[in-house]
């Protein structure tokens, strides 16, 4: 028993570099909302939303012999196809230029129906695997997979946000929100961002937007003040799937923005005698005193 | 395999023993002291409205005492069998969290927006601590009195930053600004190196500190500019105590 343990802790090392000396890495970038490697539920069943892909071969290419790359995907569990026949690509075969090369506008309905995603509303993530294939002269008898890459179909959305407490300030409603309870199709673990919106309950103005954040408070900013609003939340995963919007906060008093008074303004309002600034008598002048002594304290101790 | 094992618990512990030789020699010169404190703190500001119904600061920040936290770093300037004569500077950090209100045109007030009050204590304090009882009698306790000169720098805020006031004649106040004051400091140690000593020899060894303190005081402060009647009072109303760990090196 001692004796495997340790050769596996032997093997650990080598299996780590072997990862390191795979093909190149492809990377992707969804131009539509600009998050690498992710597609959300949207993209997945649009017709027009597009992948742009940075591919890293492990071959330089002869470009007078007119070889070619080709983007293939598979699902994860079978992974990119290396001997036999090969697969279709997922957009047309580009001329090799290089070892790194772009290639642009591959449509990521595309992606998912050769990955076989399936649903694109189910509540599951479906990462799958890229593969490049290099096509020496263009031919599609001698070639070999040169490079792969991961992308991941986000497909599952947030579940309903509750709003916890709403505390009004100057112009502005701090709205404390909280993770709702994930059903089948949704996820609750997933890192989320919070948009709240909040409109004047009695019309007439434009609602106003506050976030993403990802922390539990966000604000609501630019409002009018003694007008009573109604808030809702709603969160959005990484890729940008929004769940369902919460349950309606106000209109009520928590809801109503005013030109609260701080603390100072009570004070001097109430009749305060501190005038602020630096020592209101002769005692500011111990101020550099106070500060030169802790300096020349601190100088030799280090000397 | 136990003969593996132990031969591995070997050879952790042997690096850690070639660090650390048991210190046998004598204590190292003294220089000074450092203690860091946590005080439940809350400044008497209100003794301006002793006949207001809603007084600002408890209106606005609760009766709650939230910590300040405090070091101060000291020289010895006088030693002795007795004690030692300690000339230090402290700084440290308070703050504490409200809402603002807003009373409408029938007089109801309404509570909302953030609103801050912030301290930063600075001090020279001069402390004199009797070494005498446990230096002479091996009793773990070390009195002490503490006077000190403090400055306290204060900044209240709302919601747009640092809060400004204008009054009805049009001067602006701003609300941030400093204010001296003294104090003075009642304080008991407890010295922990007598309940092992051969761990506070380690310590003395390794790292230079002679003795460590756990230590609880009491303080009364004015903190108004000395009496200014432009000032606020930002020392407590109550005798505050502090507790924490001194450190002699």
């Amino acid at each position: 028993m001692l004796r495997r343990a340790t050769l596996l802790l032997c093997l650990l090392p080598a299996a780590a570099l072997a990862q390191t000396t795979a093909p190149g890495v492809t990377t992707a970038l969804v131009t539509t909302q600009g998050i690498a490697g992710l597609a959300n539920r949207a993209e997945c069943t649009s017709t027009t939303s597009i992948s742009n892909w940075t591919i890293a071969s492990s071959v330089t290419p002869v470009i007078v012999n007119g070889d070619r790359y080709r983007l293939g995907a598979a699902t994860q569990t079978t992974g990119c196809t290396t001997s036999g026949t090969i697969p279709a690509g997922i957009s047309q075969d580009v001329l090799a230029t290089g070892s790194t090369q772009a290639v642009n506008g591959v449509f990521v309905s595309a992606i998912a129906t050769t990955a076989s995603v399936g649903s694109c509303s189910q509540a599951n993530d479906v990462p799958i695997a890229i593969c490049v294939y290099y096509l020496p002269g263009g031919s599609i008898t001698n070639w070999q997979l040169v490079s792969q890459g991961t992308f991941v179909f986000q497909l599952a959305i947030p579940p309903k946000p509750t709003i916890s407490s709403v505390t009004p300030g100057d112009s502005q409603l701090s709205v404390s929100v909280a993770a709702g309870t994930a059903t089948a199709t949704e996820t609750a673990t997933r890192s989320v961002t919070y948009g709240i919106t909040c409109t004047p309950s009695l019309g007439g103005g434009a609602p106003s937007t506050g976030g993403p954040s990802n922390v539990g408070t966000v604000v609501c900013g630019g409002l009018t003040n003694s007008t009573p609003y109604t808030v809702t939340a709603q969160a959005s995963s990484q890729a940008g799937n929004s769940g369902a919007v919460s349950d309606v906060a106000g209109p009520n008093a928590s809801t109503t923005p005013l030109p609260f008074l701080n603390f100072w303004q009570i004070y001097k309002g109430q009749g305060g005698v501190e005038q602020g600034g630096c020592s209101t008598s002769g005692a500011g002048a111990l101020a550099p005193v106070l500060a030169l002594l802790g300096l020349l304290a601190v100088r030799r101790r280090r000397s | 395999m136990k003969k593996a094992l132990f031969a591995l618990a070997l050879a952790m512990a042997l690096p850690a023993a070639a660090q650390s030789p048991v210190a046998v020699a004598k204590e190292s010169p003294r220089w000074g002291s450092f203690l860091i404190s946590l005080s439940p703190f809350s400044p008497d500001i209100d003794s301006e409205f002793t006949n207001s119904l809603a007084p600002p600061y408890v209106t606005t920040f609760g009766t709650n005492r939230p910590l300040m936290i405090q070091g101060i770093f000291s020289k010895s300037v006088w030693i002795t069998e007795v004690g030692a004569l300690d000339v230090g500077f402290g700084a440290g950090w308070w703050q504490v969290w409200g809402q603002g209100q807003y009373t409408d045109a029938s007089g109801v007030v309404q509570r909302g927006g953030s609103t801050s009050l912030m301290i930063i204590p600075l001090q020279i304090a001069v402390t004199y601590r009797f070494d005498w009882f446990y230096d002479r009698f091996e009793i773990p306790l070390a009195p002490y009195l503490r006077g000190a000169i403090v400055d306290y720098i204060w900044s209240t805020s709302g919601q747009g930053g640092t809060s400004t006031w204008n009054s009805a004649t049009g001067t602006s106040y701003r609300g941030s600004g400093s204010t001296f004051g003294m104090s003075g400091t009642l304080g008991l140690a407890l010295v922990l190196d007598a309940f092992d000593t051969g761990l506070s020899r380690q310590m003395d060894y390794d790292v230079g500190i002679n003795r460590s303190m756990l230590f609880f005081d009491v303080t009364k402060s004015s903190v108004n500019d000395f009496g200014s009647q432009k000032s606020w009072q930002l020392a407590p109303s109550y005798w505050a105590w502090s507790a924490g760990l001194m450190f002699i090196y």
